[in-house]
């Protein structure tokens, strides 16, 4: 059986980590969900630097990023990202409240994959979540990791 | 008038001259005419007189020849007219009247004139006749007849008309060179106003004035040129001055403005961060509570009683009530601070895109339409679709309790503006507050009775006051409510020019 890749949610707020897993532990996903506290952190992991250094290599099969985040906010490490030619492929799914012009034309401008505005109702974020963690976790085909 | 035309255009100084030379002309004329007369008729007279008094004076010669019948002597006497220039025949006749003697004696063969009894003297073709009686103690002893031609008189008019020519040249020519003098007395001042008035205008100088001139009318002019002169003077001196305010004050106000403008513009950045963090920070803490809402039901509803249920459905309510409240405050700002982006729009479209959003509202609703055909407005269109959604969303919330709803849509045009309605059956509401209705947060209706949240009419009254229209309301209660709005036609105009 193939590895499952991991999917990493750049997430601050400690009940929307709690809600998003709750989301993704009907589809079972749960387990392969790494959390990152802020920006920062979420580069150390992918670069594998910091308190991630000594993790199994290998990149995430996609990055759900919040936008508001401490140190460094979700437009930064996906600029970070897209100009990094070891990340320049990641998916990244902006997962966010935010439904303001501006974020989103950032977002799209850096070249994200796609931007996914939280919904207030609970049973509509459910869906949403587990969607994308079908979606990106299984359905989408990740591109050749770059050595 | 028309006689006179080419002395209209002659210049002043020829006017003059003109004018000086034939008035000096007429009366020099009318003097030598008056002058020549009064001479002429003093020459004849005096004429007259001297041939009468030399025709007495050789009838006195003549008595003694004619008392001795003595020809010889007579003719002697008679020979004396020889020293009268004028005179050229003379006759003696005696007592009886027959010829006695003659002068001059050349005439011999010509008949004598036939004379008269009387003294009498006659002038006709240039000829003067006398004759007199001649006398001696009171009794005629014969008649003398003179004839003489006027000479004298001629010669006199030929003096007389030479000295008044040589005295026309000289006095002319005297009135040529006064009338000079005079034309530069009078034009030259007026020439020199204008080479002042045109230096003045080509070189912008009101500082200029005129030297003084004597008392008569052009000094006059000379006195009301400077004055107005210096009143222009004082008056551009003032409008610099004004000009001068203005400039500073503009160049203040352009200050003031940038100053302005900072401020503004680092309010506007505080505000587009303040409703950026209410959008994030507010709904997210709504999403968790509405989130473990969610799970308390799906994983511990068995513990619930029916109290325990009711808390979390009203708790669910009263969030959902909050996340309306925050997406219509966000909508509200928005359209507050949004750039208008106006265009030519189809009002027609923009509420058959706003039913369709209402379509949720509306569905299993018994809502009878009556929509006119409305214009084209030149206008923001995702603005003014807003507006519809708020006024006929109101529209179809306020007649929930109808069983059946009638809702109307139309239009008119009063004074170049765009006067729209909305109108309905619905609940109403008491026009005494009708202004309060567009106030933010403002209801007249409980949540209870109908839903909302006290922003769609300030958010409608927002967008229709930047596009240079106004809102107003009409109601009353469980009668049904108009809302209306106006926008400017002048601008829709303008864009299909």
């Amino acid at each position: 059986m193939i590895e499952l890749k991991k999917i990493l949610l750049a997430e601050d707020n400690p009940k929307d980590v709690e809600l998003t897993l709750e989301a993704l532990e009907d589809s079972m996903m749960a387990n392969r969900v790494v959390v990152v506290k802020d920006g920062v952190e979420t580069l150390e992991y992918l670069r594998m630097q910091g308190a991630w250094a000594g993790r199994e290599p290998g990149l995430p099969s996609v990055l759900l990023l919040d936008i508001k985040m401490p140190r460094m906010d979700g437009i930064e490490v996906l600029r970070e990202i897209r100009s990094d030619p070891a990340l320049k492929f990641l998916p990244v799914v902006m997962l966010t409240s935010s439904r303001e012009d501006k974020d989103l034309l950032n977002s799209y401008y850096l070249g994200v994959n796609a931007y996914v505005v939280k919904p207030v109702n609970f049973g509509g974020f459910i869906d949403a979540v587990k969607q994308l963690g079908i979606f990106w976790g299984l359905v989408n085909e990740v591109p050749p990791e770059n050595k | 008038m028309s006689n006179f035309q080419f002395i209209k255009d002659l210049s002043i100084k020829n006017k003059i001259l003109v004018i000086v030379m034939f008035t000096g002309f007429l009366a020099m004329a009318a003097g030598f005419v008056a002058i020549a007369r009064i001479e002429i008729d003093n020459v004849r007279k005096v004429t007259r007189e001297n041939l009468v008094l030399n025709a007495k004076l050789i009838g006195d010669y003549c008595v003694v020849p004619l008392v001795f019948g003595d020809k010889t002597q007579a003719g002697e006497a008679l020979a004396r007219i020889n020293f009268l220039e004028t005179v050229e025949e003379g006759y003696l006749y005696d007592d009886k009247g027959v010829l006695f003697a003659r002068y001059p004696d050349s005439l011999d063969s010509v008949k004598p004139p036939v004379p008269g009894e009387e003294s009498s003297l006659s002038f006709s073709k240039g000829i003067f006749i006398v004759q007199e009686p001649i006398l001696f103690k009171g009794e005629k002893l014969g008649l003398i007849y003179l004839k003489a031609n006027d000479s004298e008189i001629k010669s006199q008019i030929r003096r007389i008309s030479l000295t008044f020519s040589l005295l026309a040249v000289v006095l002319l020519i005297l009135s040529y060179i006064l009338a000079w003098r005079m034309q530069k007395m009078v034009s030259a001042p007026i020439m020199h106003l204008a080479k002042l008035t045109g230096a003045i205008s080509k070189n912008h100088d009101l500082s200029m004035q005129v030297e003084q001139h004597g008392n008569d009318e052009v000094g006059f002019l000379y006195e009301q040129f400077n004055n107005m002169l210096s009143q222009l003077l004082k008056r551009e001196i003032e409008r610099d001055k004004a000009l001068d305010e203005i400039r500073d004050l503009n160049a203040s106000l352009e200050r003031k403005v940038a100053e302005r403008t900072e401020l503004l513009e680092s309010a506007n950045k505080e505000l587009e961060s303040f409703s950026y963090s209410v959008s994030h920070d507010l709904r997210a803490p709504l999403r968790h509570i509405n989130g473990y809402l969610e799970l308390l039901q799906k994983k511990n509803s068995e513990q619930l009683d029916e109290k325990g249920k009711h808390y979390i459905s009203s708790i669910y309510e009263a969030s959902n009530h909050m996340g309306h409240l925050i997406d219509d405050l966000l909508n509200f700002s928005r359209s507050g601070r949004a750039e208008l982006k106006p265009d030519n729009i189809d009002m027609n479209k923009a509420v058959r895109d706003a039913l369709m959003i209402l379509d949720n509202d509306i569905k299993g609703r018994n809502i009878v339409w009556d929509i006119n055909s409305l214009p084209f407005v030149h206008a923001d269109y995702s603005m003014i679709r807003q507006v519809w959604v708020n006024l006929l969303g109101n529209a179809v919330k306020y007649t929930k309790f109808r069983e059946v709803a009638y809702i109307s849509v139309g239009w008119s045009e009063v004074n170049g503006e765009y006067v729209f309605f909305v109108k309905d059956n619905g609940a109403g509401f008491d026009s005494n507050y009708a202004q309060k209705l567009f106030g933010v947060f403002q209801r007249l209706h409980s949540n209870e009775e109908f839903e909302g949240t006290g922003i769609g009419l300030a958010n409608v009254r927002q967008v229709i006051k930047r596009h240079g229209g106004r809102t107003w309301a009409e109601g009353e209660v469980d009668k049904g409510a108009v809302f209306y709005f106006t926008l400017p036609k002048k601008i829709g105009e303008k864009k299909d020019d």
